[in-house]
C-alpha cells in the first residue's frame, strides 16, 4: 500500500509541476504572434518564423495540459446517470470504462514513440521555407501520453482499491480532492 | 458489416459509454480506437496520431488558448466584473438585461474569432459568475452564453464559410457578408427570447429592484470599469478590419491588451501572470484532447465509409427542390448532432455540389444556410463540443443536465433563424449584393 | 500467396484537394473511374477530401502504413525528411522548364522521375510520377511591373518561390491559409501566388486585380503516390492498369489546367478587370541566372550530403537548361 500511495503522490507532483512548467509556454506564444505583428506593420519586415514557432509552443502547451487537466478534473463527461450510483459502484464502473482510456491513450503513445523518434533520428525538419527541426515536438506527444498514462493510472488504483476493501485509498488531502473527476 | 450496421453500433456504444460517465474525450478517442482496429485494420491506427499531430499543426487554433488567456485575465483582475457591474446599473427595470448583453457581448467577439470556442469560453469565464452572483437562472445564463457563443463560425471571421467558399468556388467575400447579415439577425432572434421570456418570468433574469435602481451619477461613474474593455475590444476588431493583424494575431494583440489593462487597474502581479497561465493550461488541456478524440472519430466514420452513406441515401431519392433543400436541412442538423462542422462539409458537399446547377440552389445562400444550421451541432446532444467545453468552465453548482435543458429553446430560436433565412433568402442575399454586385 | 483473378482490391485515395475542384472533378474522378473500369471492378477506390482521413503532411506515414493507398501529394511536403524532394518537380525554382513538353521531357524521359522512384521506395512508398497543377503565377494589389516593384511587396508563397521572390526584396509572409483571402482583402497582404486556379477559384481576383508574369513554374508539379505494401499486393495486370491510368492522370491534369488558363487570360480577365504584366526577358534572364542556378547549386551541395541522388539531379537540370540555351 506504501508502495501505491507512493507512486500516486510522485504522479500528482510530476505532473503538476510539468503542467505548470507548461503552462508558461502561453507566453512566449503570445509574444511572437505580436512581434510578427509590429514588424510586419510597421517595419514591413514579416519573420518567416512566428506563425510556426506559435504554432509549435501552442502544441506543445495543449498536449501536455492534457494530464494536468485530468489530475485537476477538467475532463467532462455525462454525470446525470453516474451520480446516481454509490462510490463504491462507480469505482467498479470506472474499472471498465476507463479501459477505453488506456486504449485510446495507449494507441497514441505506442504509435508516436517510433515515429518521433525516427523523425529525430533524421534530423527531420519541417517544410516550411524556415525549416526548424520538427522533432521536439513531435517528441511532446509520446512523453505527453505518457504522462497521461500515470496521471489515469493514480485513479484506476484508487477506484480498485474503493473497488476491493470499500474504502476510500488517502493519499493527501489536495490530491484526492483534485482526483475525483 | 454494412456502413448502415457500423453506424448503429458506432453511436450506440457512443451513447452507453457517455452515460457511463466516462469522460467525453476518452468515450470518443477510444471508440475511434476499436473501431479502426476491428473494422480498418490495426495498422490504420495510425489516424489517431495524425489527427492529434494536425490538430497541433492547424495554425489557426493558435487563436484558442490566446482568447481564453485574455478572459482569464480580464476576470481576475476585476475588469470584466466592472463591465457586468455597469451593464447591471444600465439595463436597470429590463428583466433579462445581462443576458441580453452577454448576447452583444458574444456577437463582438463573434466578429473577431473564426471558432466557436472562443465566445463560448471567454464569456463562460466572464459573464457566467456575474451573472449568477446577480440572481440569473442558470439555465438562461449558460443558455444564452451557448448560443452567441456559436456565432463565431457564422458571423465573419469565419474558418467554416472560408472552407465552403474554397470549395463550393463562392466569393469569401460575399459568403461573410451574408454570414453578417445572417449573425445579425440570429443574435436580435436570440436577444428577443431572452427579453421575452425573463418578461414572462421574472425570476429567470431578475431586473434591479426599484429601490435599488441606480441613479445617474452611478451609472456615469460606472461607465469608468468599460473605457478600458471598450478600448481593448476596439483595438482587437479595429486591428482586423484595418488590416494590421490577421484574427489569429489579433487574439494574441487582446491577450497582451487584456495585461496592460490590469496593469492600469494595478492589478497585474506575479501572482495573476502565474494563476492565469494555470487555469488557461487546464481548460486549453481537456479542450483540445476532447477535439482531437472528436476529430480521430470523425476521421474513422469517414474512413469506414459515411459519405457512401449518404450518396446512398440521396440517390435512392428523387426528390422536388423544397424536399431536397428541407432534406439537405435535416442531414446537415443530424449529422451535427455526432460530428463537427468540417466533416460533415467533406462528407455532404461532394453530393451537394452537383445538385446545385441542377436544382438552381443559390451556392453563396446555401452556404449561409450550412454555417446557420451547423452552428446548432455545437450545441445538440449527444456530442455537442460546446456543451462540454461549458460544463468544463462553468461552476460546480452547473450541471451537465442543466446544460443539456438550457440550450433546447436556443436551439428552438437557432432553427426559427433557419427557417427564416430558408423562406426569405434576401434576408441573407441583401449585404452580399449591397457590396459585391 | 497468389492474388487470384476473381480477388476485388478496396483502396483510399486521399487528396489534398476540396470537393468541386478543377482536380477532383477533371482529373482524379476520371482516374478513379478508369481503373475501376479497365480493371473490370476489380480495383475499386475511395475518394477522401483534403484532410479527411489524414492531413496532407501525414501522407508519407499513412500509405506506408498502409492505412491509405494512394495519394497526389508532393514531395515539398516531405522535403525535411526526403532530401529528393528539394528538386522534384514541385519545388523547382523559376523558369527551369518553359513550356508543358519541356516538362515532360525533363521529368518523364531524362531520368529525374527514376531517381525520385528510387528514393521514394526505400521509403515504402511507390511513386506514380509527377503532374502539372498548372503554371505559377502571383497576384497583388499594387501594380508590378519590374523587379525593383518587389521590395517590400508583402506575398504568401510557399517552397522555391518564396525565396525567390526574398532574393529580390520581397517579404514572404507566413500565414495560416484560411485567413489569406481576408488578409489580403483588408491589406495585411499584398498578394499571394501558387498555380494559376486558386485566383480564380478563391476569387482573389475580387481584391487583386494585378496578375504577375511571366508564368515561372511551366508548370507547377505534384505527384502521385501509392502505398508499396498495397502495391506488392496487386496482381501484375492491376498494377499495369493503375500505371496506364496514372499516365492518363498526368496528361488529363496538364491538358485540363492547360486550357482553362489559356480561357482566364482570353474572356475571365476582362470581366473581372484583372491586369496582366510580365517581367521583361532580361529580368528573366536575371532571376534564372541571379537565383535559380545559385538556389539548384545550394541544394546539391547540402542535400547531396545526405542523398547522392540530389546532385545527379541537378546535374541532369542544369544540363537540360543548358540544351535549351537557358543558361550557358
Ligand atoms: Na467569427
Ligand atoms: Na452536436
Amino acid at each position: 500500500m506504501r508502495f501505491l500511495t507512493g507512486f500516486i503522490q510522485f504522479v500528482d507532483a510530476m505532473v503538476d509541476r510539468i503542467g505548470k512548467i507548461a503552462s508558461f509556454l502561453i507566453y512566449p506564444t503570445m509574444l511572437v504572434l505580436v512581434y510578427e505583428v509590429v514588424m510586419r506593420y510597421y517595419f514591413t519586415r514579416p519573420t518567416i518564423w512566428a506563425h510556426e514557432t506559435s504554432c509549435m509552443l501552442y502544441g506543445a502547451h495543449f498536449v501536455i495540459g492534457g494530464a494536468y487537466a485530468l489530475q485537476k478534473g477538467a475532463f467532462v463527461s455525462v454525470e446525470a446517470f453516474y451520480m446516481r450510483f454509490s462510490r463504491r459502484t462507480q469505482a467498479i464502473l470506472d474499472l471498465c470504462t476507463w479501459t477505453m482510456f488506456y486504449i485510446f491513450v495507449g494507441v497514441l503513445l505506442w504509435k508516436s514513440l517510433p515515429w518521433a523518434w525516427e523523425s529525430f533520428k533524421v534530423s527531420e525538419f519541417s517544410d516550411s521555407t524556415w525549416g526548424p527541426y520538427v522533432w521536439p515536438v513531435k517528441m511532446t506527444i509520446p512523453f505527453a501520453s505518457f504522462l497521461m498514462l500515470l496521471q489515469g493510472m493514480t485513479k484506476t488504483i484508487k477506484d480498485a482499491y474503493l473497488a476491493v476493501t470499500g474504502r476510500e485509498l488517502v493519499v493527501g488531502a489536495d490530491a484526492e480532492a483534485a482526483a475525483g473527476n | 458489416m454494412n456502413i448502415e450496421m457500423i453506424s448503429v453500433l458506432l453511436f450506440g456504444s457512443m451513447l452507453l459509454l457517455l452515460a457511463s460517465g466516462l469522460p467525453v474525450a476518452f468515450v470518443l478517442g477510444g471508440l475511434a480506437v476499436v473501431f479502426t482496429g476491428v473494422f480498418w485494420g490495426p495498422e490504420s491506427l495510425f489516424i489517431i496520431l495524425a489527427r492529434t499531430f494536425s490538430m497541433m499543426s492547424t495554425t489557426t487554433l493558435v487563436a484558442a488558448p490566446l482568447f481564453v488567456l485574455m478572459a482569464v485575465v480580464l476576470e481576475r483582475s476585476g475588469v470584466a466584473e466592472d463591465l457586468y457591474e455597469m451593464m447591471y446599473r444600465w439595463s436597470g427595470g429590463i428583466k433579462g438585461g445581462l443576458a441580453v448583453g452577454t448576447v452583444l457581448a458574444c456577437t463582438l467577439i463573434a466578429a473577431m474569432s473564426g471558432i466557436a470556442s472562443t465566445g463560448v469560453v471567454m464569456m463562460g469565464v466572464m459573464a457566467l459568475p456575474a451573472m449568477l452572483k446577480r440572481g440569473y437562472d442558470k439555465r438562461i445564463a449558460t443558455g444564452c452564453i451557448l448560443a452567441g457563443g456559436v456565432l463565431g463560425p457564422l458571423i465573419p471571421p469565419s474558418i467554416a464559410l472560408v472552407l465552403y467558399g474554397t470549395m463550393a468556388q463562392v466569393s469569401i467575400g460575399a459568403l461573410f457578408a451574408g454570414g453578417m447579415a445572417a449573425g445579425m439577425l440570429c443574435s436580435l432572434l436570440i436577444i428577443g427570447y431572452i427579453l421575452i421570456r425573463c418578461y414572462l418570468n421574472p425570476k429567470l433574469g431578475p431586473a434591479i429592484p426599484v429601490e435599488e435602481r441606480a441613479d445617474w451619477d452611478a451609472k456615469i461613474s460606472s461607465l469608468k470599469g468599460v473605457i478600458l474593455p471598450l478600448l481593448l475590444i476596439t483595438a482587437v476588431l479595429g486591428s482586423i478590419y484595418s488590416g494590421i493583424a490577421t484574427p489569429t494575431e489579433a487574439a494574441a494583440v487582446g491577450a497582451l491588451g487584456a495585461f496592460v489593462c490590469s496593469a492600469i487597474h494595478r492589478r497585474l502581479t506575479w501572482d495573476l501572470i502565474k494563476s492565469v497561465a494555470y487555469t488557461t493550461i487546464q481548460v486549453q488541456g481537456f479542450m483540445m484532447w476532447i477535439l482531437f478524440a472528436a476529430q480521430g472519430f470523425a476521421a474513422v466514420y469517414m474512413g469506414l465509409g459515411a459519405s457512401r452513406m449518404v450518396v446512398n441515401l440521396v440517390q435512392t431519392y428523387q426528390v422536388g427542390w423544397w424536399t431536397m433543400l428541407i432534406g439537405i436541412q435535416v442531414v446537415w442538423f443530424l449529422l451535427g448532432c455526432v460530428i463537427d462542422a468540417w466533416s460533415i462539409l467533406m462528407i455532404t458537399l461532394p453530393i451537394i455540389l452537383p445538385l446545385l446547377p441542377l436544382y438552381g440552389f443559390d451556392p453563396l445562400w446555401l452556404g449561409v444556410l450550412y454555417a446557420v444550421n451547423t452552428q446548432t451541432g455545437y450545441l445538440t446532444p449527444p456530442f455537442g463540443t460546446m456543451l462540454f467545453m461549458m460544463k468544463g468552465i462553468a461552476p460546480k453548482e452547473v450541471t451537465m443536465t442543466d446544460i443539456y435543458h438550457s440550450i433546447v429553446p436556443f436551439v428552438v430560436t437557432q432553427l426559427f433563424c433557419l427557417a427564416l433565412c430558408i423562406a426569405f433568402p434576401q434576408l441573407v442575399t441583401w449585404l452580399p449584393n449591397l457590396l459585391f454586385k | 500467396e497468389q492474388a487470384s483473378a476473381a480477388d476485388v482490391f478496396n483502396w483510399k485515395f486521399q487528396s489534398h484537394h476540396t470537393p468541386g475542384s478543377l482536380a477532383v472533378e477533371s482529373v482524379i474522378k476520371p482516374f478513379i473511374e478508369r481503373v475501376e473500369k479497365m480493371s473490370g471492378g476489380r480495383l475499386k477506390i475511395s475518394l477522401h477530401y483534403a484532410g479527411e482521413l489524414v492531413d496532407y503532411a501525414e501522407v508519407d506515414k499513412a500509405l506506408q502504413a498502409n492505412m491509405i493507398q494512394i495519394s497526389n501529394t508532393s514531395s515539398l511536403f516531405f522535403r525535411g525528411a526526403i532530401p529528393m524532394g528539394w528538386v522534384t518537380a514541385p519545388n523547382m525554382p523559376p523558369f527551369v522548364t518553359r513550356s508543358n513538353d519541356e516538362f515532360n521531357e525533363l521529368f518523364h524521359h531524362r531520368g529525374l522521375d527514376d531517381l525520385v522512384a528510387e528514393a521514394l521506395n526505400e521509403r515504402g512508398i511507390k511513386y506514380l510520377g509527377c503532374h502539372s497543377v498548372g503554371n505559377t503565377y502571383f497576384w497583388s494589389k499594387k501594380p508590378i511591373k519590374t523587379l525593383e516593384d518587389l521590395k517590400g511587396f508583402k506575398v504568401r508563397f510557399f517552397g522555391s518561390m518564396s525565396d525567390f521572390v526574398e532574393h529580390f526584396g520581397a517579404s514572404p509572409v507566413m500565414l495560416p491559409h484560411p485567413e489569406t483571402y481576408m488578409a489580403i482583402a483588408m491589406g495585411t497582404l499584398d498578394g499571394s501566388g501558387t498555380a494559376w486556379w486558386l485566383y480564380r477559384d478563391l476569387k482573389l481576383y475580387e481584391v487583386c486585380k494585378y496578375f504577375v508574369g511571366p508564368a515561372f513554374q511551366v508548370p507547377q508539379g505534384m505527384e502521385l503516390w501509392a502505398s508499396k505494401k498495397a502495391w506488392d499486393e496487386l496482381p501484375a495486370d492491376l498494377q499495369a492498369i493503375v500505371e496506364t491510368a496514372a499516365h492518363a492522370f498526368n496528361t488529363d491534369y496538364m491538358d485540363a489546367v492547360t486550357m482553362q488558363e489559356r480561357d482566364m487570360f482570353n474572356k475571365s480577365f476582362k470581366e473581372w478587370g484583372t491586369t496582366y504584366t510580365e517581367f521583361s526577358p532580361e529580368e528573366v534572364a536575371r532571376i534564372t541566372n541571379e537565383f535559380s542556378i545559385p538556389y539548384l547549386d545550394k541544394v546539391a551541395e547540402e542535400q547531396g550530403k545526405k542523398d547522392p541522388r540530389v546532385i545527379k539531379a541537378v546535374e541532369i537540370i542544369k544540363q537540360f537548361m543548358k540544351d535549351y540555351g537557358y543558361i550557358k
